[in-house]
């Protein structure tokens, strides 16, 4: 390095440009798909002894939540470049609401403070909302 | 003697084997690159050595001179001193890395390093900005009490840092004896796999004895393929995000705290810990992973194991 900040900083940028664009043209900006195969998968692997009762899958395949069999429980599965993260949350503890097809989970979460679901319907979206966030829910319904 | 500034020194290097690395991924399929992780790493890395400069390098520098000003012994600056001064550094590692996992105000800068979902040498330089001044501060500035020069010691941490490089691949299997001495990618692949039998293990920088000594050692299982990040993953790419994530948490449950005792659970409990046990700890999840298992290889009563088992009730009623 030269010594002189400004120009050690720029220089650095630089190479960190290069290796980002390199990783690039190699192919390596992917985002992974959440579906029936891979959000259970994860769920398995992040929260073993969470059994799940119903799933919701977002259509674009960004997000899934999936709801407990004692319904007391809800994980929220979301996608982080070709990676997948996980939140196990109390039902109820994470605020959601319908949005037209699109269901919004506020789940607080420093690092993902809402998430969004594409359901099939505005009438899915607004039935999903009451299941995991809505007080109203009766834990004995079924769950399609 | 003139210590050069090793980690300066290595950086082209570093810049070479993760494209060479790149190559390999492509080529082989073997191992795993996500641009934005990987940018998000690089950025990160970056970061980690300019942060110093806002303050902390100074007062790294100004305990480190009160230090040897009250030095208990002179050492030379002979080669013999500095491999001394290696091998106490690398111990001093051990247990500065194991707090660091093991007390969440050292987790919530080291989980930086292990934020990321993949294994590859951009994960190396995934470092903190805010964890460096007190982990020199308590763990290195007694090297310099004992007597090693501050040059000294800032080297030998420089080799060592040089060293954790080369181990954050997928791309090297096992290293036959080495692995008996030396931390391997092998060995710090189960550091930073999250399958529940390979958590809070393998602390070692470049010797993997201290682990063996102290009993963290596990090796790599074959049968059981690591998988890579933390017990929470993160749902953001942001530096900033990464960076101070954890200590948001923090602070918001030392803020709902109600009590002196919860809030030393917060800041100083392992990571995980909550009042009620409504979290989980590291122990937590190993425990939870050994009663499933259990349960798992105990022979199901007839009734139940003709119409049911655990992997299809798991996933039978996806809707």
């Amino acid at each position: 390095m030269t010594g002189n900040l400004y120009l050690d900083l720029a220089v650095s940028l630089a190479g960190v440009g290069v290796l980002v664009a390199v990783s690039w043209l190699l192919g390596a900006w992917r985002t992974a798909r959440l579906d029936a195969a891979a959000a259970p998968d994860k769920l398995a692997f992040d929260e073993p002894d969470f059994l799940p009762s119903a799933w919701l899958f977002d259509t674009e395949g960004r997000a899934a939540a999936a709801l407990s069999e004692d319904g007391e429980e809800v994980a929220w599965l979301f996608v982080v470049g070709d990676g997948i993260a996980v939140r196990r949350m109390k039902r109820g503890a994470a605020p959601v609401r319908a949005e037209g097809e699109s269901l919004v989970a506020t789940l607080r979460d420093p690092s993902r403070w809402t998430l969004r679901l594409k359901a099939p319907s505005e009438a899915e979206a607004a039935a999903w909302a009451s299941r995991l966030g809505g007080a109203s829910y009766n834990g004995n319904h079924a769950v399609s | 003697m003139q210590f050069p500034d090793v980690v300066t020194m290595a950086v082209p290097a570093f810049v070479l084997l993760v494209l060479i690395e790149m190559a390999l991924w492509r080529a082989t399929g073997r191992g795993n690159y996500e641009t934005r992780d990987a940018a998000a790493s690089l950025v990160m890395g970056l970061g980690s050595q300019i942060a110093p400069l806002f303050g902390g390098g100074a007062l790294v520098f100004a305990a480190f001179v009160w230090a040897y000003e009250y030095r208990l012994f002179d050492i030379p600056n002979t080669w013999q001193a500095i491999l001394l001064c290696f091998v106490l550094d690398d111990l001093r590692y051990y247990w500065w890395h194991r707090i660091s996992h093991e007390r969440r105000w050292f987790w919530a800068s080291h989980v930086v390093h292990h934020s990321s979902q993949h294994y590859n040498l951009t994960t190396a330089l995934r470092q903190t900005w805010t964890g460096q001044i007190l982990g020199a501060v308590l763990f290195k500035t007694p090297l310099v009490f004992l007597g090693f020069h501050p040059a000294m010691v800032v080297f030998v941490g420089g080799l060592n840092l040089v060293y954790q490089f080369w181990i954050h691949t997928e791309q090297i299997g096992r290293l036959g004896p080495l692995e008996w001495v030396f931390n391997t990618p092998s060995h710090h692949r189960v550091h930073h796999a999250t399958n529940a039998r390979y958590i809070d293990a393998n602390y070692g920088g470049t010797l993997i004895v201290w682990d063996r000594i102290f009993g963290t050692f596990v090796p790599e299982d074959d049968a059981e393929k690591p998988r890579y990040g933390i017990v929470k993953n993160l749902g953001s790419f942001n530096p900033l995000v990464i960076s101070f994530h954890e200590w948001i948490a923090m602070a918001r449950d030392v803020l709902s705290a109600r009590s002196p005792r919860e809030v030393l659970g917060y800041l100083f409990g392992p990571p995980g810990w909550s009042p009620d046990g409504s979290r989980l700890t590291s122990k937590m999840i190993k425990e939870r992973w050994a009663r499933l298992r259990a349960q798992a290889d105990a022979p199901a009563p007839k009734a139940e194991a003709a119409g049911d088992d655990g992997a299809g009730s798991r996933t039978s009623a996806i809707a």
